[in-house]
């Protein structure tokens, strides 16, 4: 999981997203922002955050969270913590 | 990864069949999530109802899942969500809820919200004055909810200042927050449920309820795994509210009130009774069962066995602490359980909706889940210890208040399966039959003892009503001369109150507003001694002429009939009318004791 690329990071976010939004049609690249998604506001971040946590075996600090505004930031920040998880193992 | 239910009408399908508890977390939070995206008041099969959710806490995810759980009761809700932290003010004169713009409403409360928290070291007079002013405040503000509403109590804190003395010594916080959830309880009118957070929250387990972290992200306490739990139980609370409680129990024999097959393995070979840890369990469930039949849920059998051999147990086995008599219908063969279900609900004279099937056969649960829709089927688990928990947590039997009549109700089905026996018999019969009884008619005294089962009736009855027009507490006390609430008792059993009309005097007319009689006491007559009693109350007040608005539903659709039987004719489409002068041709046989002047 430490190596986990940007494209695996970016494909297990497009499952998260289809499945928070009950939308199989949705289709993330590196520059989705909030504006390109129906229905994503703050209340559905933080389900997507919650969705990540739980799919990526990650904890994600209550302030980082508000900071993700599209889709590439939020690949970076998950890779960090994906390498921080790792490194404790 | 579980894919997402997209298709629309199967969302709503897959959400009216959801079984609870039973289905996974993942299945539930897709449901939730698919249904966010519908417009549900298309969906014909749905009953549309408005919801006011009001808490100081970010209600947005709770309300989706409530959204879901109105689906899974057969409801489109739109859920109008308050604005975050606007709680007292929505109470207050003007605010959201004491209008009636919803057609209900979920109020959330919180030790967050404790008005009068006990200052450290508070002695024990100052902590109960606290109470008092707690208690006073809140039940001022819930009083003036317009509608019928599940008032969420106040949880315990997630931290205990005082340690352990904090919930039970007088100065803490916890003590303070559960005395008064006991006062504000006491207190609450019959239109308001108000939930246990005491025991949702024990249910759920404190990690589960209150997530900080989330709290301090978007202002929701509760842990998003909990959402399914909460929306459940608050739901269900609605339920009872809007006479929506299921009323009768059908039990499965074999693996589910003993373990074996009676059949195969003979009255010793059962597993019954305190001898083995798995008799034990049995014994557990049927006790249960028995204490719902005390409060007045009807108890059925539906089982594949020969009669004499399913009866057996009942009759000579020790450790039954379920009796013959228990059992309002009983019905054992080897034919179709659908079949037989249907068959039930006709003998009990109550509708499909009404009834809680519990079998612990997957193949027969998959059966009455495809075949009738309508029953509530309980997912009952593999191992009998875990059936009692099973049935408790289906939340199937919401109630408020616990009747005199809910304390009588299962003797009064056995005694209306008599009642039915004999008037399917001659007519000379039948007559011979109702006056045998000896009936007795007491026209009640219509005042704060009796109200709230008159309201109850007026919520609960679906076939004999005239129309859907509902009454609060206040509405009836108001017009309580106008109000015929009459209890019916015979030689073998005392009924209560079990038909009322809501009358209105306009000129030379009596309108009936409403008028409602329980299935219990169907064939028996008592409407016509409730047509006599308003011809009278018409007479005395000047009135020539009663008249009623029917307006049909599903159920309903008895009335037309029973009302020209009672000498009511058309007079335009819904409107029936009656000279108040002319005498009722079918004779009842009842005594009526008028008790509206004995003093209470």
């Amino acid at each position: 999981m430490s190596d986990a690329s940007r494209e695996e990071i970016l494909a297990k976010l497009e499952d998260i997203f289809r499945s928070v939004f009950a939308d199989d049609r949705i289709v993330l690249t590196e520059g989705t922002t909030a504006a390109d998604v129906t229905g994503w506001d703050s209340l559905q971040q933080i389900k997507i955050i919650l969705a990540c946590e739980k799919k990526l075996g990650i904890r994600l600090r209550a302030r980082d969270i508000n900071a993700l505004e599209n889709v590439g930031e939020m690949i970076t920040h998950l890779q960090t913590a994906l390498a921080k998880t790792s490194r404790k193992q | 990864m579980e894919r997402s239910v997209t298709n629309m009408p199967a969302a709503t399908l897959a959400a009216k069949n959801l079984i609870i508890p039973g289905a996974s977390a993942d299945e539930i939070e897709n449901l939730v999530a698919a249904l966010k995206r519908m417009d549900l008041r298309t969906d014909a099969g749905l009953k549309p109802i408005t919801i006011s959710l009001l808490g100081n806490v970010t209600t947005n995810y709770l309300a989706d899942y409530i959204r879901l759980m109105m689906v899974r009761q057969g409801y489109a809700a739109t859920i109008k969500v308050g604005e975050y932290g606007g709680l007292i003010s929505g109470l207050l004169e003007g605010g959201e809820l004491t209008s009636t713009s919803c057609d209900a409403a979920i109020v959330l409360l919180s030790y967050r919200d404790i008005q009068h928290p006990p200052p450290v070291g508070a002695s024990a007079s100052h902590a109960r004055e606290l109470v008092g002013l707690e208690t006073d405040f809140w039940v001022s503000l819930l009083k003036r909810i317009a509608v019928p509403a599940a008032v969420l109590s106040f949880d315990l804190p997630p931290w205990r200042v005082l340690d352990e003395q904090d919930g039970l010594s007088p100065g803490g916080l916890g003590w303070h927050v559960k005395m008064s959830n006991l006062e504000i309880a006491a207190r609450m009118p019959a239109t308001i449920s108000l939930v246990d957070a005491e025991a949702l929250q024990a249910r759920l387990g404190s990690v589960q309820w209150y997530d900080e972290r989330l709290y301090h992200m978007c202002k929701q306490p509760y842990a998003m795994e909990s959402l399914t739990e909460i929306s459940h139980t608050l739901v269900a609370a609605l339920m009872g509210l809007l006479g929506r409680s299921r009323k009768a129990l059908v039990l499965d024999l074999d693996n589910t009130l003993w373990g074996g097959v009676i059949g195969d393995d003979g009255l010793s070979g059962i597993a019954l009774g305190s001898e083995t840890a798995e008799g034990e369990a049995f014994v557990a469930f049927q006790r249960y069962a028995k204490s719902l039949m005390s409060r007045g849920v009807i108890l059925a059998v539906c089982s594949k066995n020969i009669d004499a051999t399913a009866r057996s147990p009942f009759r000579e086995h020790s450790a039954m602490v379920l009796k013959e008599e228990d059992i309002s219908c009983f019905v054992a063969n080897f034919g179709d359980k659908a079949q037989n279900i249907r068959r039930i609900a006709k003998d009990l004279n109550i509708g499909l909706d009404s009834l809680v099937f519990v079998d612990d056969n997957p193949v027969e649960r998959a059966l009455i889940r495809a075949e009738l829709p309508e029953v509530l089927v309980v997912e009952l688990p593999e191992d009998p210890a875990l059936y009692v928990r099973a049935l408790d947590s289906a939340k199937a039997f919401p109630m408020r208040l616990l009747t005199q009549e809910d304390l009588g109700r299962a003797a009064s089905y056995k005694a209306m399966t008599a009642v039915r026996e004999a008037a399917s018999g001659s007519t000379t019969d039948m007559a011979q039959f109702l006056s045998d009884l000896q009936p007795n008619v007491h026209v009640e005294k219509v005042d704060r003892t009796s109200v709230d089962r008159i309201v109850q009736l007026l919520k609960k009855t679906n076939q004999f009503k005239l129309n859907l027009s509902t009454f609060q507490e206040a509405d009836i006390l108001s017009a309580a001369g106008h109000v015929f609430a009459l209890k019916l008792a015979d030689r073998l059993q005392d009924y209560g109150i079990v038909a009322i009309a809501v009358t209105n005097p306009a000129g030379d007319t009596l309108e009936i507003l409403n008028w409602v009689m329980s299935c219990r006491v169907f064939s028996r007559r008592l409407e016509y001694a409730m047509t006599e009693l308003l011809c009278e109350h018409a007479r005395s007040l000047g009135c020539r002429t009663l008249r009623g608005m029917y307006s049909p539903t599903e159920k309903n659709v008895i009335m037309p009939d029973i009302l020209e039987k009672l000498g009511f004719s058309l007079e335009a489409p819904g409107i029936y009318h009656r000279p108040a002068d002319s005498r009722v041709e079918e004779k009842h046989f009842m005594t009526i004791v008028d008790r509206r002047n004995q003093a209470s």
